[in-house]
């Protein structure tokens, strides 16, 4: 168990050809911080080759659905499937990028040391990245427009730069569908230019991509389709008709008291912990 | 030479020392770049529990049984921290505080309990070893006779130095993002538990050396030093170890020459080592540091007296005065208050002589002229300042009597091409004020009767 967890066997596992799996499903999730529920039964399921945009208010859970998806967080109840298979049978079909805050950037490596880290996961324990993959992760970093700043410490460069460093080692990943947390958070223009072109050479690979995003504003130019979130799903389909005024003031207009009022009263009444199944 | 007074007991604990150090140092860095310095601290004296019932069980100093004894104290220290942390909701550095001063106390209380003194264990032992004495005691191997401490030290560092050959990259993507390692399927809990392991070990291999709080210093402030020296992981752990060496044999030498003990007179020079480095490092030192900030101070010092001599010529070139008189030593200092900090006349003093040394500036009769090359940088300086009041004029809106401060500023860090662009764009040749911009390197207009 300690080098080789079962399941990562089959985390190469082929995907059947020709299937009609999603390549996200979602069912009837329920997370909770401590004895407070944050996501009330999540029912969602992705189209291949799609850009998602996960869109509410702040404390909506985006970020924790995010987590969820990708096992960094126990539910309640309910499951998540890629392609058909739990998280851990399909890792390497999935790439990360989290929160640019997640991490401290005065950490002692250069942007082409976290690019590499991409691929950690394929290269299995102990073993060291190769001159070909080095390679690899200097292509990721052009592919984001990073290639003068590889040997750069990560705290010398901007916050853009940053992000772009973290997107460029999820494309090192090499993966099938790509989960982001608020890529185009505070970064440069030139930064949101760029990655805004990588998620569409993505989509044109028939990647599937879910990003949290921010800025109302550029929904619908980015994203094929939308979550809409608050603690539940307000709202799911393609932007053209999810994106809608009515579902917007019922996603960031009056607060979802009845929601709030229940996870109160199961964190006051003293419920048993059901962040741990 | 007195001071490299070498004979063969001081090189027997010098060798002891710098096992130890050097030991402590490499696996050390991995804590400090955790943060998790005060998790080494804790396990260093939780571990001694486990020493002792080592002891009581095997009865020597039998290493297997020490070790196993320490890395059971040590994960035992790490998981129950975590589990106050987790399952109890205690803070962590509460729930640390907690765990290891009882384990620690409850080791010495073994001690005097099981009546263990006679076989060195005593508690002022316990809390900082004794170099001296431990290397005394010597063992054989080959009709070669060594410090036996060497064998324990030998092993904790080919434990740490293979523990880090062989997780190398575990041990750098689940310190710098634990999140992304746990969806690569790299178990950030399984390195965790390795690197503290290795820490307990090393702990209770320095242990009789050293005691249980000198070793802390052994494993942070090399760690600590080598991060000021360098930006890169390999060579932090590299350079740890080349500190770690430095101060051990400083500190043996400094203790022989004074007669000090040796353990914390080594901790000592570990920590005047880090001193010096927290001042005079390349990069992240104050010194530089302060460097920096007096030389860009300098700079913008000599660009206002600049822009200043620039605007005394242009005005009367503007009244259509001739001869075009210099400015005077009192006019210019009294334009130098911004990042003057020698002293606004002393920081003037310097920068005309540097302008004058540049050839940018000339002393004439009248007062300072500016030279071709003198006025070529000045027009830079104008131009970037009143760019930038034309862009906050015209974009933002700012009031007229708002523009002067905020374009003083900005002035020293516009680049030509950005400067460029804000005038592509507004296309006036003239400042909100309507003071000309001046557009190329000398214009017409503005040029000098020199004498």
């Amino acid at each position: 168990m300690l080098f080789s967890s079962p399941t990562a066997d089959s985390s190469n596992a082929p995907l059947p050809d020709g299937a009609p799996l999603p390549p996200i499903e979602v069912h009837d999730l329920t997370v909770a911080y401590g004895r407070k529920p944050v996501l009330w039964d999540i029912d969602l399921e992705f189209n291949e080759g799609e850009l998602v945009g996960v869109v509410g208010p702040n404390g909506a859970g985006k970020s924790t659905l995010i987590k969820a998806m990708l096992d960094l967080v126990p539910s309640a109840s309910g499951w998540v499937r890629i392609y058909g298979e739990p998280y851990a049978a399909r890792r390497k079909q999935v790439g990360y990028v989290p929160q640019r805050e997640s991490v401290d950037w005065d950490f002692p490596v250069n942007a082409r040391d976290v690019v590499l880290m991409g691929m950690y996961g394929r290269l299995g324990w102990f073993r060291r990245p190769s001159r070909k993959d080095h390679h690899t992760a200097d292509e990721c970093l052009e592919k984001v427009e990073m290639s003068a700043y590889g040997d750069r410490q990560i705290s010398q460069l901007s916050g853009g730069q940053q992000q772009r460093v973290f997107l460029a080692r999820a494309l090192a990943q090499d993966a099938r569908i790509y989960v982001m947390d608020e890529p185009f958070a505070g970064v440069d223009a030139a930064t949101e230019a760029s990655i805004v072109r990588v998620l569409r050479d993505l989509r044109a690979e028939g990647k599937t991509v879910v990003a949290v995003h921010h800025d109302l504003q550029t929904v619908e130019e980015y994203f094929d389709s939308l979550v809409l979130l608050n603690l539940r799903v307000v709202a799911n389909g393609p932007t053209s008709e999810v994106f809608t005024r009515d579902n917007l003031l019922a996603t960031y207009g009056g607060r979802l008291t009845i929601l709030d009022r229940a996870a109160e009263a199961v964190r006051r009444g003293g419920g048993p912990r059901i962040d741990r199944p | 030479m007195e001071w490299l007074n070498l004979d063969i007991s001081t090189l027997r604990t010098m060798a002891v020392a710098v096992a130890a150090s050097a030991s402590c140092a490499i696996i050390g860095c991995f804590l400090v770049i955790r943060g998790m310095s005060l998790l080494g601290d804790a396990i260093s004296h939780a571990v001694l529990p486990g020493i002792v019932v080592a002891f009581l069980l095997a009865d020597g100093r039998h290493p297997v049984p020490l070790l196993v004894g320490a890395i059971a104290a040590g994960i035992l220290t790490t998981f129950l921290t975590q589990s106050l942390h987790r399952r109890a909701g205690v803070q962590t550095d509460a729930g640390m505080g907690v765990v290891f001063t009882a384990l620690f106390a409850g080791g010495v209380v073994m001690i005097s309990a099981f009546d263990l003194t006679h076989v060195d264990l005593d508690p002022d032992c316990v809390l900082f070893g004794d170099l001296g004495v431990a290397a005394l005691r010597t063992a054989r191997f080959g009709g070669f006779e060594f410090p036996q401490p060497l064998i324990p030290l030998g092993i904790a560092f080919g434990l740490n130095a293979a523990l880090i050959g062989l997780l190398w990259k575990e041990l750098k993507i689940t310190s710098f993002d634990p999140q992304l390692a746990t969806t690569l399927g790299i178990s950030s809990t399984i390195v965790h538990y390795a690197v503290m392991s290795a820490v307990s070990c090393t702990a209770v291999a320095a242990f009789e050396s050293v005691g249980s709080i000198l070793v802390i210093s052994m494993l942070i402030v090399p760690g600590a030093t080598a991060r000021l020296l360098t930006d890169r992981l390999f060579p932090m752990v590299v350079i740890a170890a080349g500190a770690a060496t430095v101060a051990a044999v400083a500190g043996i030498l400094i203790a022989g020459h004074f007669d000090t003990v040796e353990a914390p007179t080594l901790s000592v020079a570990s920590g005047v080592l880090f001193a010096i480095t927290v001042i005079a490092a390349p990069r992240h030192g104050l010194l530089a540091a302060w460097i920096r900030r007096l030389l860009l101070s300098l700079r913008i010092v000599a660009e206002d007296v600049l822009a200043r001599v620039y605007r005394h010529q242009e005005r009367q070139r503007v009244d259509g005065k001739l001869p075009i008189l210099g400015l005077t030593f009192r006019g210019l200092s009294e334009s130098v208050r911004e990042g003057a900090i020698l002293g606004g006349r002393n920081t003037c003093r310097v920068t005309l002589w540097i302008l004058g040394w540049r050839g940018l500036l000339t002393h004439s009769s009248s007062g300072y002229l500016l030279t071709d090359a003198g006025l070529s940088r000045a027009a830079d300086l104008i131009r970037s300042h009143r760019a930038w009041e034309v862009y906050l004029r015209e974009n933002l809106g700012v009031a007229l009597d708002h523009l002067h401060e905020p374009a003083h500023r900005m002035e020293h860090f516009l680049t030509p091409e950005l400067t460029q662009d804000i005038l592509a764009d507004a296309g006036d040749l003239l400042d909100p004020h309507g003071r000309p911009i001046p557009l190329d390197a000398a214009p017409s207009g503005t040029e000098v009767d020199r004498p």
